[in-house]
C-alpha cells in the first residue's frame, strides 16, 4: 500500500483576511492521506511484496523526519529490483522534506526516466508525478505543478495524491472552478476524504459561496471529527457569512482540538486586530510563528498590523519575511501597492510582475501594474494592463426588477428570401399550358386513352399545396381558397404558392436527395454554407444552368464559395465524381464504362477516362507548402508558435488536435492543378489504347470542348454542360420536374438515358425541352406552366400501372407521399405556424475563418472556441422546439442525414449516399410509427392546431367536418360523416381521438389523389 | 411491350434491369420472389441459422484484448490470464471469454490498408471499399436476398445501437433495410399505446380506419395502396401477438440483466439472445467507445470496456450454449481495425489495421484456436493474413450463402456476398 503526504495550501488568501481588509496567507500543513485498494485481490508477485513492505517501513521514517533511515530503504528496495520507480520516490520524498525542492524534483526526474512500465512501476510513477507535483508547487510553478499532476493522472487515474496536488495548484492560480473538479474527482475516489471536502470547502469560500463551504465543513467534520482545519474553515465561512456567533462556536472547537493550530491563531489575530485590538492580535501571530517561523499567512498579517499604526517600514519587513518563507502573488500584490505608496514604482512594478507570473489571472495584480506603468510614463504596457484588468473584471449581474422577464434575444434565423412568379409573364404561361394539352391530347386520341375526371376544389388545393409547398394546407388556407369565387382562383394560388418560402423549402428536399448532401461534406467541410446556397438559390430562382455552373466551376472554401460544396462532396473519388455529375446533370449513366465498356449503352472505358480527365485535377483541399496559395507553411509557423502558447499540458494535448484540424479546415480550398494528367488504368484491356496512356479531356457528346489557356480543364466542362446547346442537359431537367408533378417521367428512368431512348409522347418532350430553353432554365416558371395544364388538374390514375402498357397520361399517376411531405403534413396538423429556422452559417463562418498566412496561433485556438459556441447556441436553440424527443422543425430545417430511426427516415427518406437514394415503400415500423408514435400523440393532445379547431365548433356535425377538412382537406360523405358522429356520441372526446388518428392512418391520407 | 422499363417505379425498375443485365451478360439468376413477400425459407446447406453479429466501433485493440505479446515493452499494463483451454491465453479484462474459449476461434491476423473509421466499419460489414456511386448491403440483406424472408411478422435483421454510418440493405430493395433499435432497454418503439386506449378502443380504431377508407381503396386500386394495406394487417397483427416479447427486457429477470451488464452494449447482447429465441435471423449489435488515444491503460479506459464486453459477450456465449442454441447460432465478433502497439504520448494507442484480431464463436466453428499470428511486436502479420472479404466468405459460408452468387445492383455492376474473398477451412468444422 502506497502512502502518500499531501501537502496544504499556505500560498492562498483567506477570503476572512480580504473580508476584513487585510491580507492573509493560508495555513499549511502535511495530511497522509491512503490510497483506497483498487481493484480485484490477485496474487502479487513476491517481489512486489518485500518492497511495499519497504515502502511501509520508509513511511514511519517520513512521520519522525528520519531522513537518513528512510534513504537507506532506498538500497535495500534497489537491491530487489535495481530498476525500481519507488526507491527515486523516496529518495525525492527526502529531499522534499528536507526542503531542497529542486534537488527533489531532479531526483523525481531520473526515477521517471527508468523504462520500467508494469503495473507495479505506474503506481510508483504516479507517485512521482505526485511528489514532484508538490516540489515544484513550493517553489512557485503552479503551471508546472498541475502538470506533473496531471501527467501522474495519465499513469494511474485514480491516484489521489495527483488530483489533489493539482487542486491546491490551482488554488495558487485562482482557478477555482477546475481547482474543484479536481477534488470532485478525490470525493469520487474515496467519498470518506474528509480533508477533500474540506478544501473544496475552502474553494467555495475563495468563490464567496459560503453555504457551501459550510456544508462542505460540515461533512469534513463528519467524516474526520478531529478535522481542526475544517472547524477553522466553516468559522471564516460563518464570519464572512457575517455570522460571528456560529464562526465564534467554531473557531473555539478548533482551538479545543489543536490550541496551536496556526491558521486558527491567525483568524484570531485578524478578529483581534479588526478590533484594534494589537496586543493579543500580535501575541497570537507569535504563537504561531512559534509553530512554524516560516509562516507567511502571519507575517502577512502582522504587516497589516504594521500598516494600520502607520509603520510602513516595519510592514514592509514583514511582507519580506512572508515572501522569504514562500511565493504568493497575493503578498507580492501587497507589497507592490506598498511600494508604490513609498513611491518605489520600479519595485512595485516588480513585485506585480511576479504575481502575475505565478497567478496570470489576478485582477488586482494588473490594477496595480497599470498604476505603477502610469507613474513611470510606461504608455504602452499601461495600455495592455489596462486591457487585461478590463477582460478579467467581472461582469456585473444585470439587476432584473421584480415582475420583469427577461428579454431573449431573437434567434438567428436563416430565411431564404423568395422571388415571386412574374405577372407578366402568366399569358405566356397560359399559352404554353394549352400547347402541352394539345400534344397530351393528340395522344390520348392515338393510343385511345380516356381521360381521368378533372380535379375538384378540394382535390386541387391539396395536389398543389403538396407540390409546391411539400405539406397539405392548413385549415384556414383551404377556407380561404374554397370560399373565394374568383374565376382564377387557381391560377393565382399556383402563382401564390410559387412564390412562397415553402417552394424552397419542398425544392431543397427534392434536391438535396439528388445531390446527396450531408451536413458534413467530408471529414474536414461542413455543409450549412452549401445547404443555404442551395435553400437560397432555389427562393431567388436562379435558373438551373446557373446553379448548375456555379456548382461545377466553384473554387476556393466552402464558406467563400459555398457552390463549392457540390465538388467537396466526394474527394479522392476523381472518377465517381464524373459518374455521379453526368447522371445528375445529363440523366446518363457512364459508370458502367469506369471499369470495362458499357454492356448496353455506346460508351467506351477510354471514353469515360476522357470525361473523368476534366475533373481529374481537381482537389479538394491544399496544403501549406502550396505555393499557389502559401509563401510560407503556416502550418510550420502556428504549431511553433502554439507550443510557446501558455497553457496547462492536458489543455495543450486537447487543444493540439483541434488546433491542427482548424488550420486543416482552412485549407479546404477547392482548386485545380492543371497539370494533372489522368492515366488508363493498369488493366486496361481494349485495343484503341495501352494500359497506364495518359488520357486527354473529350466530352462523349455534344460539341468539343474549347479549353482556354491556363483554365482548369473543369471551367470548360462545365461551360460545355448547361449550354443549350448540350443535347441532354435542357431534356434532363425538363423530363425531372415532369416526373416530379406527374410521378412518371416522359422519359425513365430519368438518369438513364441513351442515344435510343424515346419518350413516351415525343413531340411533347421536344415541346417540353424548348420551353426549357425558351425560359432559360426558370424552373419556377416552367413549374408554373406545368401546373396551369389540365392534364396536371386531373384525378390520379386509378389503376395498377401494368409494366407492359405504355402510360399516356390521363392525369398523373396515384403517389405516395415523400417522407418530407408526410412529416411536414403533420407539422401543419400540430402547429399553426412552424418558426424554427436552421441558424446562418455565416455566424460559424464569422467565428472560424482565418487569415492563414497572417493568423496567429492564440486566433486559431480561439477560433475553434468560439466556433464551438456557435454550435452550441445553434443546439441550445433547438431545444427550444422539442415535444417528446422530437425536433420539431421543418423536413428541410432538420439535420442531413438523418438517424435512421427517425420518422422521416421510416417514411423513406435518403441516407444521403447515393443519388436519389429516397424510397417510398412501407414498413411495419412506419406504420407503429403511425399507430404510437409522438407525432401522432401530438397531434391528440391539447392545443394542436387540429385539438383548436375542433374545440370551436358547437355540434359535433361541425366538429367532424372540421376533422375531415383539417387532415383530409375535403368534407365527409353522408356515411362517413353518420360513422364518425356516432363514434363521437359514443366516447366523446375520446371518439374525437379516434376519428382524427383513425382518418391519419389512411391510405386517402398518405396518397396523393 | 415497347417501351417497358419506363413506366415502372423505382423498385420495379431495378428488378427488371437486374434481370435484363443478367439476360445480356449470360449469368446464371436464382429465381428470385418478391422481397415484400414472405418467401419459404431455403433450406440452409450451412451450419449456422442465425448470426450474432457484434461490433467494437473506434478500432478494438488486440494487444489489449486477444493478441497479447507477454514480455513486450509494447504490452502496457495488460496481463494475460488461461482460458478454458490450455496454452491459450487472452486478456486478464475478458475473465468470462476466457471460461467459453473452447467454442471461439479468435483470428488474430485481420489487415486492412484504411485507418478511417467509417471506411474501415463500411468495409468490415461489406467486404467493398465504399465508392460515392454504390450502396453496398450488409450481411443481414445478403442473407434475405438469398435465402429468401424468414420470419412473417418479425423483421429479419435487427440493428441494436447502430452507428450512423451502418450500410443497411445498400442497393437492396428498402424493404430489407434493418430494423434498427436505439436503445434495448426501451426495445420496439411504438408498440406501446397510450394508457387510455383498451384492446377494444384499438379494434375500433382499426376498423374505422377501413370503413373511412374503404372508397379511396376501392377506387384506387394501386399496388402502394395494396402493399399499405397488407402492412397495416402485418402491423396489427404483430401488436397482437406474442412476438413483440421478444423485444421487451423487462421480460428477463433482474439478475440475467445484471449478468450481462447494465450498460446500452449488454442490454443489447442480452436482447440479441432473446430475439434470436424468438426466429430473428440477424442481429447486430455495435459497441461504442474502443477509440482510445488516451489513457488506455485507466479503469475508466480499457479495462472498463473490455470488462463491459467480456461480460456481454462470454454471457450471451453462455447462454446460447446452455439452451442448445450455439449449434446454430454464429456469433461474429469484430472491429475496424486494431490498436498500434507502440504506445503513444497521451499514454494511448492509434488506429492500427495493418493487424487486428476479430472472433467467431458457435455454429460450425472449430472452436477453442487461434487462427494466423501477428508479429513479435504486434505490428503486422506474421502468419495466414485474413481479410475482411475472407472473414465475410467465412461467416457466409457458415451460414450457407453461395459465395459465387452474382447479383447485379440496379447500376448494372455485380457484387457477391463477400466479394473475392475465401473461407478459412481451418475454422469451419
Amino acid at each position: 500500500m502506497v502512502v502518500a503526504s499531501y501537502p496544504l495550501g499556505k500560498k492562498h488568501i483567506l477570503a476572512l483576511c480580504l473580508l476584513l481588509g487585510f491580507g492573509a496567507a493560508s495555513p499549511s500543513q502535511i495530511l497522509a492521506v491512503q490510497s483506497p485498494a483498487s481493484g480485484p485481490v490477485k496474487e502479487k508477485d513476491p517481489k512486489q511484496v518485500q518492497i511495499e513492505a519497504l515502502q511501509a517501513q520508509a513511511e514511519q521514517f517520513f512521520a519522525n523526519k528520519a531522513w537518513d533511515q528512510a534513504n537507506a530503504i532506498c538500497q535495500q528496495i534497489l537491491a530487489i529490483n535495481d530498476k525500481s520507480v519507488a526507491a527515486n520516490v523516496i529518495r525525492g520524498r527526502v529531499l522534499l522534506g528536507k526542503g531542497d525542492f529542486a534537488a527533489a524534483v531532479t531526483e523525481f526526474d531520473t526515477g521517471l526516466e527508468l523504462p520500467q512500465r508494469d503495473e507495479y512501476a505506474l503506481v510508483s510513477r504516479a507517485d512521482a508525478y505526485a511528489f514532484r507535483s508538490r516540489a515544484l508547487y513550493e517553489q512557485g510553478m503552479f503551471l508546472k505543478a498541475i502538470n506533473s499532476a496531471y501527467l501522474g493522472t495519465l499513469e494511474k487515474s485514480d491516484h489521489i495524491g495527483c488530483h489533489f496536488n493539482r487542486a491546491r495548484a490551482y488554488i495558487a492560480r485562482a482557478e477555482y472552478d477546475r481547482s474543484i473538479n479536481s477534488l470532485n474527482r478525490v470525493i469520487q475516489i474515496d467519498p470518506k476524504n474528509s480533508e477533500a471536502y474540506s478544501l473544496r470547502g475552502h474553494v467555495y469560500t475563495l468563490k464567496q459561496n459560503y453555504d457551501q463551504s459550510i456544508a462542505d465543513q460540515k461533512k469534513a467534520i463528519e467524516l474526520d471529527g478531529k478535522n481542526a482545519l475544517a472547524y477553522e474553515r466553516s468559522a471564516v465561512a460563518y464570519l464572512a457569512k457575517k455570522d460571528p456567533t456560529n464562526s465564534k462556536k467554531d473557531l473555539e472547537a478548533a482551538f479545543r482540538i489543536d490550541p496551536n493550530l496556526p491558521e486558527a491563531l491567525c483568524d484570531r489575530a485578524v478578529v483581534f486586530a479588526a478590533n484594534k485590538d494589537y496586543v493579543r492580535a500580535n501575541a497570537d501571530l507569535d504563537a504561531a510563528l512559534n509553530v512554524n517561523p516560516r509562516n507567511a499567512q502571519a507575517h502577512f498579517i502582522r504587516s497589516k498590523i504594521f500598516k494600520v499604526q502607520g509603520n510602513n517600514a516595519g510592514a514592509l519587513k514583514s511582507l519580506d519575511l512572508a515572501i522569504a518563507a514562500g511565493e504568493d502573488p497575493n503578498v507580492y500584490c501587497e507589497r507592490g501597492n506598498l511600494q508604490l505608496e513609498l513611491k518605489e514604482e520600479e519595485k512595485a512594478l516588480s513585485d506585480f510582475s511576479r504575481a502575475i507570473e505565478l497567478s496570470p489571472k489576478m485582477l488586482a495584480a494588473y490594477q496595480g501594474r497599470y498604476k505603477a506603468n502610469k507613474k513611470l510614463g510606461n504608455a504602452e504596457q499601461m495600455q495592455e494592463d489596462l486591457l487585461k484588468a478590463k477582460e478579467l473584471t467581472p461582469a456585473k449581474p444585470e439587476e432584473k426588477k421584480k415582475g420583469e422577464k427577461k428579454i431573449e434575444p431573437p434567434i438567428p434565423k436563416f430565411v431564404a428570401k423568395p422571388k415571386p412568379v412574374d405577372p407578366a409573364k402568366l399569358e405566356q404561361t397560359i399559352a404554353s399550358a394549352k400547347k402541352i394539352d394539345s400534344l397530351v391530347n393528340a395522344n390520348y386520341a392515338k393510343y385511345k386513352t380516356k381521360p381521368n375526371n378533372a380535379l375538384n376544389d378540394y382535390q386541387f388545393v391539396r395536389r398543389v399545396y403538396l407540390d409546391a409547398t411539400g405539406s397539405i394546407p392548413n385549415l384556414r388556407d383551404l377556407n380561404k381558397f374554397m370560399i373565394s369565387t374568383d374565376p382564377d382562383k387557381r391560377s393565382k394560388l399556383i402563382d401564390e404558392l410559387l412564390s412562397s418560402e415553402g417552394y424552397s423549402s419542398h425544392y431543397f428536399n427534392y434536391w438535396v436527395d439528388i445531390l446527396r448532401y450531408r451536413d458534413s461534406l467530408n471529414n474536414s467541410v461542413r455543409g450549412e454554407p452549401y445547404r443555404q446556397w442551395i435553400k437560397q438559390s432555389l427562393a431567388e430562382n436562379k435558373t438551373w444552368n446557373r446553379m448548375t455552373y456555379e456548382m461545377l466551376s466553384a473554387e476556393g472554401l466552402v464558406w467563400d464559395n459555398p457552390a463549392s460544396g457540390y465538388m467537396q462532396r466526394d474527394p479522392g473519388m476523381p472518377l465517381d465524381i464524373m459518374n455521379n455529375t453526368v447522371r445528375i446533370f445529363l440523366g446518363t449513366r457512364i459508370g458502367c464504362a469506369q471499369c470495362h465498356n458499357h454492356p448496353f449503352d455506346r460508351w467506351t472505358q477510354k471514353e469515360f477516362y476522357e470525361m473523368a480527365a476534366f475533373t481529374f485535377g481537381t482537389k479538394n483541399s491544399t496544403h501549406g507548402g502550396d505555393k499557389r496559395f502559401f509563401s510560407e507553411d503556416p502550418a510550420i509557423r502556428l504549431r511553433a508558435e502554439y507550443d510557446k502558447i501558455e497553457q496547462e499540458e492536458e489543455d495543450r494535448r486537447n487543444n493540439g488536435y483541434v488546433f491542427d484540424r482548424m488550420i486543416s479546415n482552412n485549407m479546404t480550398i477547392l482548386n485545380d492543378d492543371i497539370n494533372a494528367k489522368i492515366r488508363l488504368p493498369k488493366d486496361y484491356a481494349y485495343d484503341d489504347a495501352k494500359p497506364g496512356t495518359v488520357v486527354e479531356p473529350k466530352t462523349i457528346f455534344g460539341k468539343p470542348v474549347e479549353i482556354k489557356k491556363g483554365e482548369a480543364p473543369r471551367k470548360a466542362f462545365a461551360r460545355w454542360l448547361v449550354n443549350k446547346e448540350n443535347p441532354r442537359f435542357a431534356k434532363t431537367i425538363a423530363n425531372r420536374l415532369w416526373k416530379q408533378l406527374f410521378g412518371v417521367g416522359q422519359i425513365e428512368p430519368v438518369d438513364d438515358m441513351m442515344d435510343s431512348t424515346v419518350a413516351e409522347n415525343p413531340a411533347l418532350m421536344d415541346f417540353l425541352e424548348s420551353e426549357m430553353k425558351r425560359l432559360g432554365f426558370d424552373m419556377k416558371e416552367y413549374l408554373r406552366i406545368l401546373m396551369h395544364t389540365e392534364v396536371y388538374q386531373r384525378e390520379a390514375s386509378g389503376t395498377e400501372l401494368v409494366s407492359e402498357q405504355q402510360y399516356h397520361f390521363p392525369g398523373p399517376v396515384l403517389r405516395r407521399m415523400t417522407a418530407e411531405q408526410v412529416w411536414d403534413s403533420f407539422l401543419t396538423l400540430t402547429a399553426d405556424s412552424i418558426e424554427y429556422r436552421e441558424q446562418p452559417a455565416s455566424l460559424r463562418t464569422q467565428a472560424v475563418k482565418l487569415d492563414l498566412t497572417k493568423a496567429k496561433a492564440i486566433e486559431v485556438v480561439r477560433a475553434e472556441r468560439e466556433g464551438g459556441k456557435v454550435d452550441n447556441q445553434a443546439n441550445a436553440n433547438k431545444g427550444k422546439f422539442q415535444f417528446k424527443g422530437q425536433f420539431m422543425a421543418r423536413a428541410s430545417e432538420l439535420p442531413s442525414p438523418l438517424p435512421p430511426d427517425h420518422f422521416i427516415r421510416l417514411f423513406g427518406q435518403s441516407d444521403r449516399e447515393l443519388i436519389s437514394n429516397s424510397n417510398k415503400s412501407g414498413s411495419v415500423p412506419q406504420i407503429l410509427m403511425m399507430f404510437n408514435g409522438p407525432m401522432s400523440h401530438k397531434l391528440l393532445e391539447k392545443d394542436s392546431t387540429i385539438y383548436n379547431s375542433i374545440i370551436r365548433k358547437k355540434t359535433i356535425h361541425e366538429g367532424i367536418r372540421t376533422v375531415f377538412l383539417t387532415i383530409l382537406n375535403r368534407p365527409p360523405d353522408a356515411d362517413e360523416l353518420a360513422l364518425a358522429v356516432g363514434e363521437v356520441k359514443e366516447d366523446g372526446p375520446v371518439g374525437y381521438g379516434n376519428v382524427v388518428w383513425s382518418l391519419l392512418n389512411t391510405r386517402e391520407f398518405l396518397f396523393i389523389q | 411491350m415497347k417501351d417497358s422499363a419506363r413506366m415502372l417505379n423505382s423498385q420495379d425498375r431495378r428488378r427488371f434491369l437486374s434481370s435484363a443485365a443478367f439476360a445480356s451478360l449470360g449469368v446464371s439468376l436464382f429465381p428470385r420472389l418478391d422481397n415484400a413477400v414472405v418467401a419459404a425459407e431455403k433450406s440452409s446447406p450451412g451450419k449456422a441459422k442465425r448470426i450474432i453479429y457484434l461490433f467494437m466501433a473506434g478500432g478494438m485493440s488486440h494487444i489489449d484484448t486477444f493478441d497479447l505479446k507477454p514480455g513486450h515493452e509494447n504490452q502496457g499494463s495488460t496481463k494475460g490470464i488461461a482460458t478454458s483451454v490450455t496454452g491459450c491465453q487472452i486478456s486478464q479484462h475478458l475473465p468470462v471469454l476466457a471460461s467459453q474459449f473452447d467454442k471461439m476461434a479468435v483470428i488474430r491476423s485481420m489487415n486492412t490498408q484504411t485507418g478511417d473509421h467509417e471506411a474501415g466499419e463500411y468495409l468490415m460489414r461489406t467486404s467493398y471499399e465504399a465508392i460515392a456511386t454504390e450502396r453496398h448491403p450488409s450481411i443481414g440483406p445478403w442473407m434475405q436476398k438469398l435465402l429468401g424472408r424468414k420470419s412473417k411478422s418479425l423483421p429479419d435483421t435487427v440493428m441494436i445501437s447502430p452507428s450512423g454510418q451502418h450500410p443497411g440493405p445498400g442497393f437492396f430493395d428498402p424493404s430489407m433495410s434493418p430494423l434498427p433499435i436505439a436503445d434495448p432497454n426501451r426495445g420496439l418503439e411504438n408498440t406501446k399505446p397510450p394508457s387510455y386506449l383498451t384492446d377494444k378502443s384499438f379494434d375500433k380504431r382499426i376498423e374505422l380506419i377501413n370503413r373511412f377508407d374503404s372508397k379511396f381503396q376501392k377506387k384506387y386500386k394501386d399496388h402502394g395502396v395494396k402493399t399499405y394495406t397488407d402492412l397495416y394487417s402485418e402491423a396489427t397483427a404483430l401488436l397482437a401477438s406474442d412476438e413483440l416479447v421478444a423485444f421487451d427486457l423487462n421480460k428477463e429477470k433482474n439478475e440475467d440483466r445484471d449478468r450481462y451488464g447494465r450498460d446500452p452494449f449488454g442490454q443489447g447482447c442480452l436482447l440479441a439472445r432473446r430475439l434470436i429465441e424468438n426466429n430473428v435471423r440477424c442481429v447486430e449489435v455495435t459497441c461504442g467507445g474502443w477509440d482510445m488515444h488516451t489513457a488506455i491503460f485507466n479503469g475508466n479506459t480499457l479495462p472498463a470496456r473490455a470488462a463491459m464486453m467480456d461480460k456481454a459477450v462470454g454471457n450471451l456465449i453462455k447462454d446460447l450454449s446452455e439452451r442448445g442454441l450455439l449449434q446454430d447460432t454464429l456469433i461474429v465478433l469484430t472491429t475496424e481495425f486494431g490498436r498500434s502497439p507502440e504506445i503513444n504520448y497521451n499514454v494511448g494507442r492509434d488506429h492500427h489495421p495493418a493487424v487486428f484480431s476479430s472472433m467467431l464463436a458457435g455454429a460450425g466453428v472449430r472452436g477453442g484456436q487461434f487462427y494466423g499470428a501477428s508479429d513479435a511486436a504486434g505490428f503486422g502479420v506474421d502468419k495466414d493474413g485474413v481479410s475482411p472479404a475472407d472473414f465475410n466468405a467465412t461467416i457466409a459460408k457458415l451460414l450457407g450463402l453461395s459465395l459465387e452468387e452474382i447479383v447485379i445492383s440496379p447500376t448494372g455492376r455485380p457484387f457477391k456476398v463477400a466479394n473475392e474473398g475465401k473461407p478459412i477451412s481451418a475454422i469451419l468444422s
